[in-house]
């Protein structure tokens, strides 16, 4: 038998299917959470965002126009309730979505994460410090394989603007390389 | 070259974490390849990018999963707010027929390119079973026993005939009568029986397809 496609299951939930949404649940949950993890940097919040963004596609699965792939639509959501999530944590009264986009996390200092082992502890530690927007990007297209059309619908943002962004990101994460000692050459 | 503000970013450079992703098409693929082959300094870049994308997948798939109370939170408020299906859905689950068509599917497609054919009596009773047996021909619509919902439908006047043979394959129709006063011919949807609030949702459910200009329950439910 076939294996249903991510919109059959769509049709199905929004014919009250609670078994499909499981099935949707089960193919989709970790990648959401995990993208979920690295905007927020918590357990407890990311699993708050996967539950809410399976709730909002049970009680909105009509929303779903077919125009993007399923994966595109739950991680545009996931990317919503994240950002609200972190506009909260940051007192929403204090800082605008701009300052929030912007803030990279200084956790772990480029002189700490020097003391890594290897080439790709210190990568992996300096893609953690990456600001959301950086970090968002480079993970949409690394890790979920999102065209640029499918970022930009994800982000909200134009096409141009999304290859600009991950631009940026490679630059930022070559800047914060070379001020742990490692000088990549580029750009 | 994109600009962005005073800073010139290389097209090419910038598709680069794409193309190590794999998701760019194919003349985009073609064009990243023809300036790799014939610019060194590209490929160092792309070596970074594969480093990155390697990085960032390792990253990734180091953060885990969420616990399974997570999906009993979402089964919870499903159970809790069951769906609706909508109406179109269960009538189709009632009588019996496939996914019925969503009505902008319906909603004159292609019609530059059709012929359209206005719905006569002579067209529409080329639908009735024939007493003789099947194959056309006209005939007096004589009231054959229908087994399914009895309604009355008038179709509106620009309805094409192969439009109105969808409708009657989506539903399930028969045209068993017409047409009467009115335009209105009788249909026997489905093969059972149906109560008289399900003939009440089908009555809305058939009034709301494009083609229809009026429906009623009919006698004999």
């Amino acid at each position: 038998m076939a294996t249903e496609t991510d919109d059959d299951l769509l049709r199905r939930i929004r014919s009250g299917d609670q078994l499909a949404l499981k099935t949707l649940y089960g193919r989709h949950h970790v990648k959401i959470f995990r993208f979920a993890m690295r905007l927020l940097r918590s357990e407890s919040s990311a699993e708050d965002v996967v539950s809410e963004v399976f709730v909002d596609v049970w009680r909105n699965a009509t929303n779903f126009e077919g125009r993007s792939e399923a994966s595109t639509w739950l991680l545009a959501i996931a990317r919503n309730k994240a950002f609200s999530m972190l506009r909260k944590t940051k007192r929403e009264d204090e800082l605008d979505e701009g300052a929030v986009a912007e803030i990279e996390d200084d956790s772990d200092t480029p002189e700490v994460t020097l003391q890594k082992k290897n080439k790709g502890d210190l990568l992996r530690a300096l893609l953690a410090q990456l600001s959301p927007p950086h970090r968002e990007v480079m993970d949409l297209v690394y890790y979920h394989d999102k065209t640029v059309e499918e970022v930009a619908l994800i982000v909200g943002a134009p096409e141009g603007t999304v290859k600009t962004r991950m631009f940026h990101a490679r630059k930022r994460l070559s800047e914060l390389a070379k001020a742990a000692g490692l000088d990549r050459g580029w750009p | 070259m994109m600009t962005n503000g005073m800073e010139y970013i290389d097209d090419i450079e910038a598709l680069l974490p794409w193309y190590a992703a794999g998701a760019l098409d194919e003349s985009e693929i073609a064009e990243v390849e023809a300036a790799l082959a014939v610019r060194p300094e590209l490929r160092a870049s792309l070596a970074l990018v594969e480093q990155d994308r390697d990085e960032t997948i390792s990253l990734n798939e180091s953060l885990g999963a969420p616990g399974h109370n997570v999906w009993e939170r979402v089964a919870a408020v499903a159970q809790a707010e069951p769906r609706k299906p909508p109406l179109l859905s269960r009538l189709a689950a009632l009588i019996g027929a496939g996914p019925l068509p969503q009505k902008r599917r319906l909603v004159w497609a292609g019609a530059a390119a059709a012929v359209v054919i206005a719905v006569q009596a002579v067209a529409i009773l080329s639908l009735l079973p024939s007493p003789q047996g099947p194959g056309p021909g006209y005939q007096s619509a004589t009231a054959p026993v229908a087994v399914g919902a009895s309604v009355l439908v008038a179709f509106a006047p620009e309805t094409r005939l192969d439009q109105l043979g969808a409708f009657l394959r989506d539903y399930k129709a028969k045209i068993v009568e017409g047409p009467r006063a009115g335009g209105f011919y009788r249909l026997s949807v489905g093969d059972t029986k149906l109560s008289k609030d399900e003939v009440t949702a089908l009555v809305a459910a058939l009034s709301a397809a494009p083609i229809v200009k009026m429906a009623l329950p009919g006698a004999g439910n």
